[in-house]
């Protein structure tokens, strides 16, 4: 269903990025953002894609794209919402999913994905409240000890990759300013 | 600032809430003269917001593979090609319009037909039921509805936490599975066969099999010399998981379907 998504939308989303100085990268960026918000929308019961999924995939497109050249370039551009049809327009509304914390959290999860499966797995479940007498149990570890001390490792290499990371930097300098 | 454990377990505790009224006290002092603390209980605040987010931790996992595949073709259409598909087309369709009149026109009289364009409109936007089911799909399912996971049968639901160790060896690299495959699909009753090779030849290991509920279902057994017939015939149709462990934790771990 994504790849369907993508086949059909992309292309359009790419004619918007591409004719407003984007480069290929900043498309398939941009695209995969959308598709984040687009799900975490569809998370909450409450919403309702009132508009065609074409229309709204383009207004949240757009939107993280003119925040994100406010972002790199200091241009100030207006988010204008032309209304095609009625309920085409679309605010992120998860402060969580704003084009800065998007771009934060995909900077994060690309670490993540280079952890090994095992610290993945310990950094999910506790992060998900899991005791560590059952992170010990799902991961075979002998105690807790050795569950509390494998955690403490995927932890500090998780914090380490984040923190070394220069784009980490100037997301954090962006934010101070 | 160094890095070191006890800093790490204060952050912890200071973000969950943990800390008692003092140590709160102090850490707050500490933070207002540490900047970079102040990053680190930033950083650390982010990724378990981050981490609590499983389903859109897999969603994210799935279109970060996307990213990389060919279809996604950047390459600008070669203009003088699509111009020479275009003419190419029309010169097929008026051929095949004309053949398909002339093949029409000689049958008329037997059959006595009128030609008439296929009236349908050919509606290139997505109907509702597509965004219907669009949006059932990205959906995850808050009341157990409408989710495709939902259509599975309670015995087959995989279960996430589980499902992300299959196939992978997490601690012994010198570990080399033979038989069966880490994802397998079986006739109930069936016997399955599991043969292995260590760098330790009579390495001690242990072999249990867990139902999707993360239940111990057999095990686990000690097993030594690399082999093990398991047997079936006490576990329902559904989907179970396996894993062989030695003293220093998990090795690897694999799921087999019961049909």
């Amino acid at each position: 269903m994504i790849k369907y998504v993508y086949k059909v939308y992309f292309p359009v989303i790419r004619n918007f990025i591409v004719r407003n100085s984007g480069t290929l990268n900043d498309v398939e960026d941009v695209f995969q953002d959308t598709l984040i918000v687009l799900f975490d929308r569809c998370s909450d019961p409450a919403f309702k894609l009132t508009a065609k999924l074409s229309s709204y995939l383009f207004s949240v497109s757009r939107h993280i794209w003119l925040q994100r050249l406010n972002r790199q370039h200091g241009l100030f551009f207006s988010v204008d919402y032309e209304v095609n049809e009625a309920g085409s327009e679309y605010e992120i509304y998860n402060p969580d999913l704003q084009e800065i914390n998007l771009a934060r959290y995909k900077l994060f999860f690309g670490h993540y994905d280079s952890l090994s499966v095992e610290c993945k797995l310990i950094l999910m479940l506790y992060a998900n409240e899991k005791k560590m007498t059952e992170i010990a149990q799902i991961m075979g570890y002998a105690d807790d000890d050795t569950a509390k001390s494998r955690k403490h490792h995927c932890k500090r290499l998780f914090m380490k990759k984040i923190s070394n990371d220069p784009r980490f930097k100037n997301l954090i300098e962006y934010e101070l300013q | 600032m160094n890095y070191n454990e006890n800093i790490e377990e204060l952050i912890d505790r200071y973000n969950s809430g943990e800390l008692n009224e003092s140590e709160r006290v102090h850490f707050l002092e500490r933070l207002q003269t540490d900047p970079e603390l102040r990053v680190q209980v930033s950083i650390d605040r982010a990724i378990t917001k981050m981490l609590e987010k499983k389903e859109l931790l897999k969603f994210m996992e799935k279109i970060s593979k996307i990213r990389g595949e060919d279809y996604l073709d950047h390459k600008r259409p070669n203009r003088v090609l699509m111009a020479a598909s275009i003419l190419l087309l029309i010169s097929f369709g008026l051929f095949s319009l004309f053949i398909y009149k002339w093949k029409l026109k000689s049958s008329q009289n037997d059959w006595n037909l009128t030609w008439k364009p296929d009236a349908r409109p050919v509606n290139l936007n997505l109907t509702l039921l597509d965004q219907a089911e669009i949006y059932q799909r990205f959906t995850p399912a808050p009341h157990g509805i409408m989710h495709r996971s939902s259509f599975l049968a309670n015995a087959f639901q995989p279960l996430v936490e589980y499902e992300l160790l299959v196939g992978s060896a997490t601690r012994s690299e010198s570990f080399q599975l033979l038989s069966p495959k880490t994802r397998i699909s079986m006739p109930k009753n069936s016997v399955i066969s599991f043969q292995w090779k260590t760098a330790t030849e009579w390495l001690l290991v242990t072999l249990e099999v867990i139902d999707n509920q993360g239940v111990s279902v057999r095990g686990p057994v000690p097993v030594q010399g690399g082999r093990y017939q398991l047997t079936t015939d006490d576990l329902g149709p559904g989907l179970f998981y396996w894993r062989i462990m030695s003293d220093e934790g998990l090795i690897l771990m694999g799921n087999l379907i019961l049909y």
